[in-house]
């Protein structure tokens, strides 16, 4: 059958009875004639009417049963007919889609590549919010568990429990079936004699049995692991176990070096479990009896103020409803606060669904923010890649419109011609799905290698599983309704008498303006994406610009963990003693100093209370959690933080266990402002009372480049030794060439401990401004795509107006209109529709400023450089787009143009 | 009717209703009066299974079924054999007498191999 031929349709399947009886009519009357039949013949052979008629009424049985029978066989083939009329319809449907296609590869390809751009981008952006905010851990019945979190008010709202404060809790059996804690910890693990740095995590006994993992090999823990003195023992995670030790079914009882300690594998975790927690993956888990081995140079881990215990999941007792719990846990606090009512004076319990926080909630916030806002440019783009195909279609369906003409002239019915087109854009889309979903898989596995700028143990990681494929499955369908909605519509709804008589359609005008409206949505969505591109480049340029308070160049700067390493106390002050003399008696090498937090690296220092002692606070004044760092003495001048007031650190201060602070700008700005703090006495929660302020050194941005200064505070390493360490280099001339020589003097040394982020300070700082250049790129590339889209949209209209008015052209420069005036009169027609999406674009534009600001630095709710450079680059692009046909017809032969049709 | 008449095999009432339109449209009264005769009263079809199955043959595309008037002047629903069932019948019939023939070289030995 040629593709034009009319069809008979399938899809009332009913075959109607002759004469249209219905089902019911026809089967009664069949068996009626049967009786009347009868009851002629046996009348014929001499009965009574009367007789005959009962006689063969008799004979036929019980007419009812025979009546439901025949009906429901009739309508079992009726939907049978009806189901193969679909697949028939559906597969002439799919095979005249692909043939259509095949014959246009311009156009799919064309259509095919645009769509796959925005269903891929759109499945990669899905594949990480399912990974971090949707998916569940594999572990059994996970809406019973909650996570538990200590709050205090106006404070952190996501905090720590200490050991105490755990067994307490997990002491309310009533409500709680089990208290999981886990700490995730950076441990040093040895393979063939080197260290390596690895994220582990210190769990309770109940961590496996309590969230119902079965372990794929060997055992979880069991209540013995977490007493003091039991064997040291560990599972592995099931990747680790696979890439390190080539998945040796042997492994069970061989030992590991964690810390120099030796740890017996005693399990191998299943394959699909990562951890609880959302993006967290341990290499292995060992028990909270080894905590002292696992977190070394921490002597008071069971007092009640270390809250070290970062993760409590609790499993609620089989009926017990959270607002249950959480009452039980109110019932604590109030009983801690009347023992200890400094302590629990603004300390709260709260639970938290794990369900809806399988990432971390201090973590969720901003994913979920970075990733919205991601989601709103990729839905953005898909929304213009559809306008765009939209465009392509209505094209197209001009072109074939005498195709469809034809076949509505031989009787094809509209809805087959609907559902063929449809078709056609449901497959399109589809191939666009398939390729999109490719795309996805590659981005995010390219995404994965992207270091994060933090010492988190975080993973980004968007598998494309069964989940990620059935929403691009969908989202490929959505799509392709979306943009064959209007030019299905167009043509189907189109008279049939319009075209077939002429050659000149009177409904064409009509289709112009979907297709102007189209253009002007295409503008105004790139708009928006170029204002969003332009406003993550712009808070870009200003983080490049801050000054973060330091001289970041001629410095380099690296971390280690002697703790980690098993150096005691005394061994290490002699190793950093040793490090640095030999450091600094190399050529070129100008001050050498240590610090314990590794600056830019996302995390500020730990935080400890800090009241001045001479200064009446009124008593409800709240000690501000200070952020504090124990330095050297090289460490203001190698880091390169000027000291404003009063002096840094001497030598004999790194050695004594002397009560000085130095205080930063912001901290002197809050408690003596305007006043000189130097010599005034201070409270430290730390170390408590009588630590004098020597020293106001500049405000710096520690965790990230323009973050906003907070208060902060210096202590010498003197007064409290601690084995992790960061340590800084200042040199003569460019650090890099010190590289070498830094990593050299310390595995002189220690040939096995693990040195990790060493680099050049201003590699540092570029690598803090990671995310905010990926989302630069990102936002950048999509916003250039939209561009070209618009473009090409705004041209492909433009160009088939100016072939429509070739007549019109043709008159008007035959009456003397000159080619400027041509000129003009297609640029104002295209500058209309360009100017209405420039218009919405920047209210759009305007819109979105607000709701990214939060994450922008240095951008106003009016950021005039993105807007200005969204709008240049658009009417560029634009005008050219417009100007390309205009010249054509400004160009035409007058004797031609009037020739044509 | 002295003899109870056999009972119909699964599969066989198909094959004896479209041997019997094959002689011509007929309804279903005449069908079921058709097989009686042509099977000496063997096969006693009753009408609660042949009506049924003229709907089921009509839905497999065998028989097609038109309304006609009865030489009494009577509408009645008439079933006329399709090309495909003409087809159907001529593969069952064949398969059939084969059937039967090797029934009876079973059966009865001797007088099939004479």
């Amino acid at each position: 059958m040629t593709p034009l031929g009319p069809r008979r349709t399938h899809l009332s399947g009913r075959r109607p009875d002759v004469r249209d009886l219905s089902v019911e009519e026809s089967v009664d009357r069949e068996i009626e004639a049967h009786i009347a039949l009868l009851t002629e013949e046996l009348i014929a052979a001499g009965w009574s009417p009367d007789e005959a008629r009962a006689e063969a009424e008799q004979r036929l049985g019980d007419a009812e049963t025979i009546r439901r029978d025949c009906r429901s066989v009739v309508r079992a083939g009726d939907r049978q007919r009806r189901l193969t009329g679909l697949a028939m319809d559906l597969q002439h449907d799919l095979r005249y889609a692909g043939r259509s296609l095949r014959r246009s590869p311009g156009f799919t390809l064309a259509a095919v590549l645009i769509l796959s751009l925005g269903i891929g981008a759109n499945s990669a952006v899905f594949s990480f919010f399912n990974n971090l905010l949707l998916e569940l851990p594999p572990v059994s019945e996970p809406e019973r568990l909650v996570r538990l979190f200590p709050r205090w008010e106006d404070g952190i709202q996501f905090g720590n429990l200490s050991p105490p404060e755990y067994h307490e809790l997990a002491a309310q059996a009533a409500v709680f079936s089990e208290l999981i804690s886990e700490t995730p910890i950076p441990l040093s693990v040895s393979f063939g004699g080197r260290n390596e740095r690895l994220w582990g995590a210190v769990v309770t006994y109940n961590y496996f049995s309590g969230l119902g993992v079965i372990p794929h090999l060997g055992r979880g823990f069991s209540a013995p692991d977490d007493v003091e003195g039991s064997a040291a023992v560990a599972v592995l995670s099931h990747g680790f176990w696979r890439d390190r030790f080539g998945a040796d079914p042997e492994i069970l009882g061989r030992t590991l070096s964690i810390n120099s300690r030796p740890f017996e594998i005693v399990g191998i975790a299943p394959p699909e479990y990562r951890d609880a927690n959302a993006g967290f993956e341990p290499v292995l888990w060992a028990p909270f009896g080894q905590r002292y081995a696992l977190m070394p140079g921490n002597s008071y881990l069971d007092a009640r103020g270390q809250r070290w215990m970062a993760i409590a999941i609790a499993r609620l007792a089989p009926g017990v409803r959270l607002e249950q719990a959480q009452a039980a846990c109110d019932g604590v606090i109030a009983q801690l606060r009347e023992e200890m009512p400094e302590v629990y004076r603004d300390q709260r319990f709260v639970l938290l669904s794990l369900v809806d926080s399988t990432l971390h909630p201090e973590l969720r916030g901003t994913f979920s923010m970075g990733l919205g806002i991601l989601w709103i440019v990729v839905g953005l783009t898909l929304l213009l890649a559809c306008a765009n195909v939209a465009g392509l279609l209505l094209a197209r369906a001009a072109a074939r419109q005498r195709e469809i003409d034809i076949r509505f002239a031989l009787g094809a019915d509209r809805g087959r011609i609907v559902r063929q087109l449809l078709t056609e854009s449901l497959v399109l889309a589809l191939l666009a799905g398939a390729l999109g979903l490719l795309g996805a898989g590659m981005l995010c596995r390219i995404l994965r290698w992207i270091p994060v700028p933090a010492d988190l143990p975080i993973t980004f990681r968007g598998p494309l599983d069964s989940t990620v494929v059935l929403f691009t499955l969908g989202i490929s369908f959505l799509t392709g309704l979306i943009f064959s909605l209007t030019p299905t519509l167009h043509t189907a709804r189109r008279n049939l008498m319009t075209n077939l008589t002429n050659g000149f359609p009177v409904g064409r005008r009509g289709r112009l303006g979907v297709r102007r409206v189209l253009v002007a949505g295409q503008v105004a969505l790139a708009v928006v994406l170029l204002i969003g591109a332009g406003l993550v480049v712009h808070s870009l340029y200003n983080l490049r610009q801050v000054d973060p308070g330091f001289e970041a160049r001629n410095q380099l700067v690296a971390a280690v963990d002697l703790d980690l390493q098993g150096y005691e106390r005394d061994e290490g002050r002699v190793f950093l003693n040793t490090l640095r003399e030999r450091l600094l008696a190399r050529p070129g090498i100008e001050a050498v100093g240590y610090g314990q937090v590794l600056p830019l690296y996302g995390l500020g220092g730990h935080r400890t209370g800090f009241r001045p002692e001479a200064i009446d606070l009124p008593p409800d004044f709240r000690n501000p959690a200070v952020e504090f760092n124990l330095v050297d003495s090289g460490y203001f001048s190698a880091f390169g933080i000027p000291i404003v007031r009063g002096r840094g650190f001497e030598q004999f201060e790194d050695e004594q266990p002397l009560r000085r602070v130095i205080i930063n700008q912001s901290l002197a700005r809050l408690f003596w402002p305007g006043a000189d703090p130097i010599g005034e006495s201070a409270w430290i929660g730390i170390g408590g009372s009588g630590f004098e302020v020597i020293g106001v050194a500049r405000d710096v941005a520690y965790a990230r480049p323009g973050e906003s200064a907070r208060p902060g505070m210096y202590l010498p390493r003197g007064l409290h030794y601690i084995g992790e360490v960061s340590l800084h280099v200042r040199t003569a001339s460019d650090p890099a060439a010190y590289l070498s020589t830094v990593q050299n003097e310390i595995g002189d040394l220690d040939p096995t401990l693990p040195v990790y982020n060493l680099r050049v300070m201003t590699e540092q700082v570029r690598q803090a401004l990671l995310p905010a250049r990926l989302a630069a790129i990102a936002l950048s590339a999509f916003a250039l795509l939209a561009l070209l889209l618009a473009t090409i949209g705004i041209y492909g209209v433009i160009a088939y107006w100016v072939r429509q008015q070739t007549r019109e052209i043709g008159v008007r420069l035959a009456i003397g209109a000159t080619a400027t005036e041509v000129l003009r009169f297609v640029l104002k027609r295209g500058l209309v529709t360009i100017g209405i999406g420039l218009g919405i674009g920047l209210i759009l534009g305007l819109l979105m400023t607000q709701a990214m600001r939060s994450l922008l630095y240095g951008v106003g709710a009016v950021d005039l450089p993105a807007l200005a450079a969204a709008l240049l680059v658009l009417l560029t692009a634009a005008l050219l787009a417009c100007y390309l046909p205009a010249r054509r017809a400004a160009r035409l032969n007058p004797v031609a143009a009037l020739r044509v049709e | 009717m002295s003899q109870p008449s056999l009972t119909l095999y699964k599969g066989t009432l198909d094959i004896l209703i479209l041997r019997t339109v094959s002689q011509g449209p007929m309804h279903g009264y005449e069908i079921n009066r058709r097989i009686s005769e042509a099977s000496q009263n063997e096969f006693q079809v009753e009408e609660g299974v042949l009506y049924p199955a003229l709907r089921r043959l009509e839905n497999k595309g065998w028989l097609r079924a038109e309304w006609r008037e009865t030489g009494t002047g009577r509408e009645a629903r008439v079933y006329e054999l399709t090309a495909a069932g003409q087809e159907t019948l001529a593969e069952q019939m064949g398969t059939w007498e084969r059937y039967v023939r090797a029934m009876a070289m079973v059966l009865r030995p001797k007088e099939a191999s004479s």
